[in-house]
Parts: C-alpha cells; sequence; structure tokens
C-alpha cells in the first residue's frame, strides 16, 4: 500500500517535474553541456540574441559527433528548453530585448550530473563531526530545561579551560591533518555549490509571490480588504512571507559588517595554510570570491524585492487596481462579444471602430533630390585585353611584399632555438629582416604565440626597411625556447 | 497669464539680441528652445513614442522644458500625453469639443480582427502583473484568437491573423520587436491609455452591433465588391 502511493507520488514527479525531464530526455548530455558552458558558472544570464549566436557556434562542432537535426538552430533548442522549464526568460531591464537564465530545475538537473561525475564520498569524517556539531547544538538550543542546559554549557566551558590551560603551560599545538582539512574544505565546496540553486530558487518564489500578491487583489472583491489594507499600511507582503523573513534574516548577517569581516579574514586565513596547496584552481577561486558572489546575488534580488513592494504600492495607492479590475472585466466581456459577432462577420471587415495613431508621418518636398541623368549614363565600351603570362617568381615576390613570411620566420626561430633560448633581437642580429618591418612584426606575432614574454625589461631591435633605411625600436623582450612545429 | 506672454517674448527677444547661442544652433535659426527640447519635441512628433528609459536625456528634456513643447504641439493641434510612473509620453489629437481642428495625426480604420487582436494585447498586459515591460510571443497571440475564426478556410485565417500582425507592428506601432526577430515583441505602453475603458466599452457594442445585424448574404455581397 505505501509502495503504491510512494510510486503514484514519485510517477507524478517524474512526469511533471522540469528537472527530472531534463534528465530523462535522450539529449541530456548535450543539454547539461550547452547550458553549463553558456550558463552555468559567472554568466548566469545572458542577453537571448548573444546565447543564440555562441550555441549556434557551438552546434557547428556539435554536430560533427552527435546525430543532431540539422535544421535545428539556438533559438529553437531555447524555445524547447523554455517550453522544458530549463530556461527563464525576463525581459532586459537596460536594453531592448530579453535575457535568459538557468530555471532552479535546470541547476538542480545539472548539479545531479556533476555530481554523478564526480561522486563525493559522502562518508567522511567531516561530514559526520559537522552533523554531529550541528545535532548536539541542535539539541542544547531546543531544549526547554535550563539545569540541562546549564550543565551543558558548564561542561562545554570546563573543556574550553582545560585547552586554555595546556596551551599555557606550554602544550603542543594540535592542529588537523592536512588530508582530512582538504576534505573539509571539499564538504564546505560541495556546500556552497547548491547556492546557486537557492538564490534561483528564492528568487523565482518572489517573482510567484508578487503574481500571487497581485492576482489577488485583482479577483478580490472588496470585502476581502486585508491584503490591500497591509500594503496600503506600508507592509511588504513579499518580504513578511516565510521564504522572504528567511532571506531577510539572510542577508542581514551577510551584510553584518563584523560578521562578514571574520568571514572574510576566515576564508584568507585557510588559503593561506599550508594544506591549501592541495586546493585546485578551481576551488580556490570559489572560496576567494564566495563572499562576493553571495553578497551580489543576495543584493540583486533584495534590489527585486523593493521593486515589488513599490510597484504593489502604488498599484494599490493610487487604486490602479479598481481602475484593472474594471477594465478586466469590460475586456473579457467585450472578447466574449466578439466570439459571437465573429459569426456574423469576416475578419477582414472594417469596423466603425477608429484608432488615432501617435506618430506624425513627416515628409516634405526637401528631402527629394534632384535626379541627375548624368549619374546614370552608360559608360564606354569595355575593350577586352588578353591576360598576359604570369611570372610565377614574380607573383612570389609580389606575394612576399603584402604577406609576413612566416614560413621563413619559423625556420629561422627553429634553427635558433636548436642552439639554445633566443630573444627577438638575438634572431634579428643573426637573420636580418628580409621584409623590413613585417619581419619584426611577424616574429612578435610568432614569439606571443609560441615564446614566453617578459614585459619588465626591454631589449632593442634594429632593422633596416623596405626603404633601406636603418631603424630601431624598444621592445619588451620576447624569448623562444621551443621549436615550433 | 499676460506675464507669461510677456516672458516669452522677452526670451525670444534675448534670443535674437545677445544670448544666441543658448538658443540658436545654427547660423539663420530661429528656433526657441534648447537642443535637447527639440530632439524630444522630434521624438514625440515622430512616434510612437518616448520612452524615458530608452532615452533618458530627452525624456529629462521634455520634463524640464513640458510648458514650451506642450505649447509647440498644441500649434499642431495636438495634445501631450506624460506618463510619469512608466515613464513615456506621446502625442494624440487635441480634443478641440466644438472648435474644428485638421486633422495632424492619422486616423486608422481597424478590422474586426485588428480590434480582437488589441484587446488581447491589452489582456497580456494585464494579466502581466505590473512588470514594467511586457514581452508577448506571436504564437500566444495567435493562439488566442483561434477561436475567432469562423471560416472553414484555416489557411486563410492564418493569413489574416499575419495581416492584422503586421498591422499592430508597423501601421499602429503598438508592438514593437524586442530584438529577436518578430516572433516576440513587446508591447507598447502606449497602448495601456489607447486602450483604456471608454474604448473596450465601445468595442463590445460594436460587436454587439455586429451579433445583430444578421445579413449574412448582404455581408457576402458586400464583401466581394470590396475584394475586387
Amino acid at each position: 500500500m505505501t509502495a503504491l502511493s510512494d510510486a503514484l507520488r514519485y510517477q507524478r514527479l517524474v512526469e511533471s517535474d522540469a528537472a527530472m525531464r531534463m534528465l530523462r530526455s535522450d539529449g541530456v548530455a548535450i543539454v547539461a553541456a550547452l547550458l553549463l558552458t553558456h550558463l552555468g558558472a559567472e554568466n548566469r544570464r545572458v542577453a537571448a540574441d548573444d546565447l543564440y549566436e555562441a550555441i549556434d557556434a557551438d552546434l557547428i562542432e556539435l554536430r560533427e559527433h552527435f546525430d543532431l537535426p540539422r535544421a535545428k538552430n539556438a533559438k529553437a533548442y531555447c524555445a524547447d528548453w523554455r517550453e522544458a522549464g530549463l530556461l527563464t526568460r525576463r525581459a532586459a531591464v537596460e536594453s531592448r530585448g530579453e535575457t535568459l537564465e538557468l530555471s532552479p530545475a535546470a541547476l538542480a538537473a545539472i548539479r545531479i550530473v556533476d555530481r554523478l561525475e564526480a561522486p563525493t564520498t559522502s562518508l567522511t569524517e567531516s561530514r559526520l563531526a559537522s552533523l554531529a556539531a550541528q545535532l548536539h547544538e541542535l539539541a542544547l538550543e531546543s531544549d526547554p530545561d535550563a539545569t540541562r542546559r546549564l550543565g551543558a554549557l558548564v561542561a562545554e566551558r570546563e573543556r574550553l579551560d582545560a585547552e586554555i590551560a595546556r596551551l599555557e603551560s606550554g602544550g603542543e599545538v594540535h592542529t588537523i591533518e592536512p588530508s582530512r582539512a582538504l576534505e573539509r574544505v571539499a564538504d564546505i565546496l560541495e556546500q556552497a555549490a547548491d547556492l546557486p540553486t537557492d538564490f534561483a530558487r528564492v528568487r523565482a518564489r518572489f517573482e510567484e509571490l508578487n503574481g500571487e500578491v497581485r492576482a489577488g487583489i485583482l479577483d478580490g472583491d472588496d470585502s476581502n480588504t486585508t491584503v490591500i489594507d497591509d500594503i496600503f499600511r506600508g507592509v511588504n507582503l513579499i518580504e513578511s512571507s516565510d521564504e522572504g523573513r528567511t532571506f531577510v534574516a539572510f542577508t542581514s548577517l551577510l551584510l553584518d559588517p563584523e560578521r562578514s569581516a571574520t568571514l572574510e579574514s576566515d576564508i584568507r586565513s585557510v588559503l593561506d595554510r599550508e594544506f591549501a596547496g592541495g586546493l585546485s584552481p578551481a576551488e580556490r577561486r570559489v572560496l576567494r570570491s564566495f563572499l562576493r558572489t553571495l553578497r551580489d546575488r543576495s543584493t540583486e534580488i533584495h534590489g527585486a524585492l523593493t521593486v515589488f513592494a513599490r510597484s504593489l504600492r502604488r498599484y494599490v495607492q493610487q487604486q490602479d487596481y479598481q481602475r484593472e479590475r474594471v477594465l478586466r472585466r469590460s475586456v473579457q466581456r467585450a472578447l466574449a462579444a466578439a466570439v459571437q459577432a465573429s459569426a456574423h462577420t469576416k475578419p477582414y471587415r472594417q469596423t466603425a471602430i477608429d484608432l488615432d495613431l501617435t506618430a506624425l508621418p513627416l515628409s516634405t518636398a526637401g528631402e527629394l533630390s534632384l535626379h541627375d541623368p548624368a549619374d546614370f549614363a552608360a559608360p564606354a565600351t569595355l575593350d577586352t585585353s588578353e591576360a598576359p603570362v604570369v611570372d610565377l617568381e614574380a607573383l612570389r615576390l609580389l606575394a612576399r611584399e603584402t604577406e609576413i613570411d612566416f614560413d621563413e620566420l619559423e625556420r629561422n626561430v627553429n634553427a635558433a632555438v636548436a642552439d639554445g633560448p633566443a630573444t627577438i633581437g638575438e634572431l634579428l642580429a643573426r637573420w636580418p629582416a628580409t621584409q623590413g618591418v613585417a619581419s619584426v612584426v611577424g616574429l612578435v606575432v610568432l614569439a606571443v604565440r609560441h615564446g614566453d614574454v617578459d614585459p619588465s625589461s626591454l631589449e632593442r631591435v634594429e632593422w633596416t626597411g623596405i626603404d633601406a633605411i636603418d631603424r630601431a625600436a624598444q621592445i619588451p623582450v620576447h624569448r623562444f625556447t621551443e621549436r615550433i612545429s | 497669464m499676460s506675464d507669461d506672454t510677456t516672458n516669452v517674448d522677452a526670451d525670444v527677444l534675448d534670443g535674437a539680441d545677445g544670448d544666441t547661442a543658448r538658443t540658436s544652433l545654427w547660423p539663420g535659426d530661429s528656433g526657441v528652445l534648447a537642443d535637447g527640447s527639440r530632439r524630444a519635441l522630434l521624438l514625440l512628433l515622430k512616434g510612437p513614442y518616448l520612452s524615458g528609459v530608452e532615452r533618458p536625456r530627452s525624456w529629462a528634456a521634455l520634463l524640464a522644458d513640458e510648458r514650451a513643447i506642450r505649447s509647440r504641439l498644441h500649434e499642431l493641434f495636438l495634445d501631450l500625453i506624460i506618463d510619469r510612473d512608466d515613464e513615456f509620453a506621446f502625442v494624440r489629437k487635441a480634443s478641440t469639443a466644438e472648435f474644428e481642428a485638421p486633422a495632424t495625426v492619422r486616423t486608422v480604420s481597424l478590422t474586426f480582427l485588428d480590434t480582437v487582436m488589441l484587446l488581447v494585447l491589452r489582456q497580456a498586459m494585464l494579466a502581466a502583473h505590473g512588470e514594467r515591460r511586457v514581452i508577448v510571443g506571436k504564437d500566444e497571440i495567435f493562439d488566442q484568437l483561434r477561436v475567432y475564426d469562423t471560416a472553414v478556410d484555416p489557411v486563410g485565417f492564418e493569413k489574416r491573423l499575419n495581416s492584422s500582425w503586421s498591422n499592430m507592428l508597423n501601421k499602429l506601432r503598438v508592438v514593437h520587436t524586442s530584438g529577436s526577430g518578430d516572433e516576440r515583441v513587446e508591447i507598447s505602453p502606449v497602448l495601456k491609455l489607447l486602450v483604456d475603458d471608454d474604448r473596450v466599452r465601445a468595442l463590445e457594442a460594436e460587436y454587439r452591433n455586429i451579433a445583430q445585424s444578421d445579413e449574412p448574404d448582404a455581408i457576402e455581397l458586400d464583401l466581394e465588391w470590396s475584394e475586387r
């Protein structure tokens, strides 16, 4: 019986949940990869057109390896994903057009894929320790019995006193083992990785609440006035919802200068510890930008909250909602009447209704310009001339004048590095620039691509221009160390 | 009132006498508005509306110089409508009561499908719950309009839908493309004021008229004539 009810419940979830749908679809590899590449990480909200362009470029490459429908472009894919609840569309604030970002469901699905790919052993010592600590704290804080609570606090103090006494008497400092420290960092990062999903969910929920409050005002009749009264009195309904209160507590903790300074210095100390050398660059980056990311995201959500509250207040105070209520009923009535009317008319028949345009057709004789027949006069007849036989050597010289001869430069570089590292200046001393400044430019281009650049020191390079005048310049030292293949 | 007039005259004289740099933008220019105000005026005339979000400088100039710009528009028998909350402004034929004013802006007569499409767009604005910018897809709007297809010819109806859609875009300019092609458009905030409760009621009355004028034969004849 329970199995059946569970099965039915899960079946509903599997069918209705967008994250589940994404995971079950055939193209999950491609969807997850494309979404993660373009909307994961830092660039979370992208202009729709930019996203289409980026995905279209990727699709060309993906088609070589995957069997994708030829005709389907990025726009069509994104439309599907939006339909499936994986992308959220928003009107851009500054510009025309819209932006796309991952929905909470897509973030959750991508997290699952990530976790499957790099499983984190959840049975770590640190996980157990933090679980135990949290449970202990919960038990303590939820205990109504003063004596027992006092007892626990005293025990804690005694433990601390003992530790202080031990250290004061010259006891050895016990630090955690590097491997276990790394394990704990991994555990913290694992929890931090859930934050984007949480933020997206909070924002989506606030938008939903805003819609609900507005719809409630619009649908409600005047007898149900508590919502309207609340807004009138300046109550921020969204902020005072359960979700809102949790979020406000979160941000005030985050914006508390003392707390965030402590957090920041803690993060810095952890990164300075010896064991932190074992962290990957990406992990270090996440830790370092942790606080900033949190602040940015919560400021943004806070901004959205403020906008909702302000517009709700205006909506109520200016009695817009009453006008909209009336108008909505009128529109519904008119549309219903139109259904009846449609049986008696044709869609293209003129009605007695006119609309004034809000623009002037501006045109003046002044914008006309005279027609000059000479502009269109037929040109003289063209003579055909025989193409001369081409001298291949002449063509080669011509090509050398217009193009940098990279072949020659690469040959010189490879010859030089056979005897050890060489700078551009040393190369030019051995093989003078045959194409003048173009050879020097060519060498710099090669050095940027294949060599090392030391911007702190300069060297003098000399060459003879095509016009036979000697020239020289100071450039940062570029050094070739290995062959160019 | 008479004070106002003298002030304006003094301004004009000032411009002609010494302080030419303030209003005169090119040799021989006799305009009295500052550069920004003139641009705002031109944007208003070119239509369909001046958006404070898209053109903050012209918007600021309009608010600062509202009286003078309004007066220039009155000289063209036009009225200025400003929505300060949603930050947009547009021009409308001045309502002149008994006085007969020449028409400065064109008046377009609407087909049955045009009117219904306007209503559906207006409804979409209501459903957006106060979003500042309302962006809708062509498909969503078309889907809501298919109930009004009573003919046996779905291809023909699709054509009508498209022609009404391009009317909304190009002629009435109550929607404009949002950058990703014509499939998704932003509904112009002006529609809020163009399709108000009075107009919706007028439309409803018109629909009831049509439903009562049960002369299908006459309509058919009329159509054949007008289509030729």
